[in-house]
């Protein structure tokens, strides 16, 4: 793993657990290259989901993810709001969620 | 003919334009699903003679006596994920946040929602009873009211890229946000992640990719 940490929700779990080996790894290829460098090829959500970044994982599947050394800096806090922030190293990577391009 | 991901996303802004002009602007204290209906219709009506297609709802006549179960359907969604507040479609902090992120969006098809602000000025603070008294008058085709059609008789469709003289304008990139941001579907399964995320139960690498 790179220079940050990544750790992930349980709902991010279960997406992945149902997906094909070879889309899986692909996807565990992109977040090795998201701990190297999260700043590559991603965005911020917008409006209700401000503080939050989006990574293309491809044309149409986007990775949703929280950098909370960023969150910090930015003031981001008000709105992630999360109760483990104090004891939550600051090289982490929150991995949420992944948008499937069919569902949208 | 169903709206596409895109015209419901267009629909949605929309219609959360209009419901925030309503209070911002018109200073109205309360909106009725009826009147909703109405302001709508009278909107969408309105763009379409224009040929802009923005609205992409589909009426027909029913008893009071426009009616549109897409957006019946939409405003249920948006008091069910809090874009609105019950009971009268009230201004929210979520909806605030897409209007405002969204407003460059909305500023580029400013000549477009002048003619939504339009029918605001003239029907928002019309009486609902007055108003649906006022759309059943409407003659609609061949010399016919709305009041005489039959109940079920479609009234509007969404106009045709083809036949439209302009279209919203929305890049691709914003166009995806505003999704990721409208679809009660992809809303209601960020806000759980989110949820998780905010009350730190949180797996490691190895937990989830062995």
């Amino acid at each position: 793993m790179g220079n940050y940490r990544p750790v992930y929700t349980k709902t991010f779990e279960k997406q992945i657990n149902v997906l094909h080996p070879e889309f899986r790894r692909q996807i565990e290829e992109r977040i090795r290259d998201l701990v190297a460098d999260p700043w590559h090829n991603t965005k911020f959500l917008k409006a209700q989901y401000r503080g939050k970044r989006k990574l293309w994982l491809n044309r149409s599947d986007r990775l949703v993810f929280v950098i909370c050394e960023e969150c910090r800096e930015l003031g981001h806090i008000i709105y992630n709001q999360c109760d483990d922030c104090d004891s939550i190293p600051e090289n982490t990577l929150k991995i949420g969620f992944i948008i499937f391009g069919h569902e949208y | 003919m169903a709206r596409t991901s895109e015209e419901k996303t267009v629909d949605r802004l929309l219609t959360l334009y209009l419901i925030n002009e309503c209070y911002k602007t018109h200073n109205l204290r309360a909106l009725s699903e009826t009147k909703m209906q109405k302001l709508v219709f009278l909107s969408e009506r309105s763009l379409i003679d224009r040929r802009i297609k923005a609205f992409n709802y589909s009426f027909v006549k029913l008893l009071h006596p426009t009616f549109s179960s897409e957006l019946r359907g939409d405003l249920m969604n948006f008091v069910k994920f809090g874009y609105v507040s019950e009971p009268w479609f009230g201004q929210t902090k979520k909806m605030k946040m897409i209007l405002e992120d969204f407003g460059e969006v909305l500023r580029r098809n400013r000549p477009l929602l002048a003619v939504i602000d339009g029918i605001l000025s003239t029907y928002s603070h019309v009486r609902t009873n007055h108003l649906v008294n006022m759309v059943y008058r409407m003659v609609w085709s061949r010399g016919k009211t709305i009041k005489m059609l039959k109940l079920g008789t479609p009234l509007l469709y969404p106009l045709t890229y083809e036949n439209a003289r302009e279209v919203f304008r929305i890049t691709p990139d914003e166009l995806e946000d505003l999704k990721f941001c409208l679809n009660p579907k992809i809303s209601k399964e960020l806000d759980r992640a989110f949820d998780e995320m905010k009350r730190g139960e949180l797996l490691s690498h190895e937990e989830v990719f062995g």
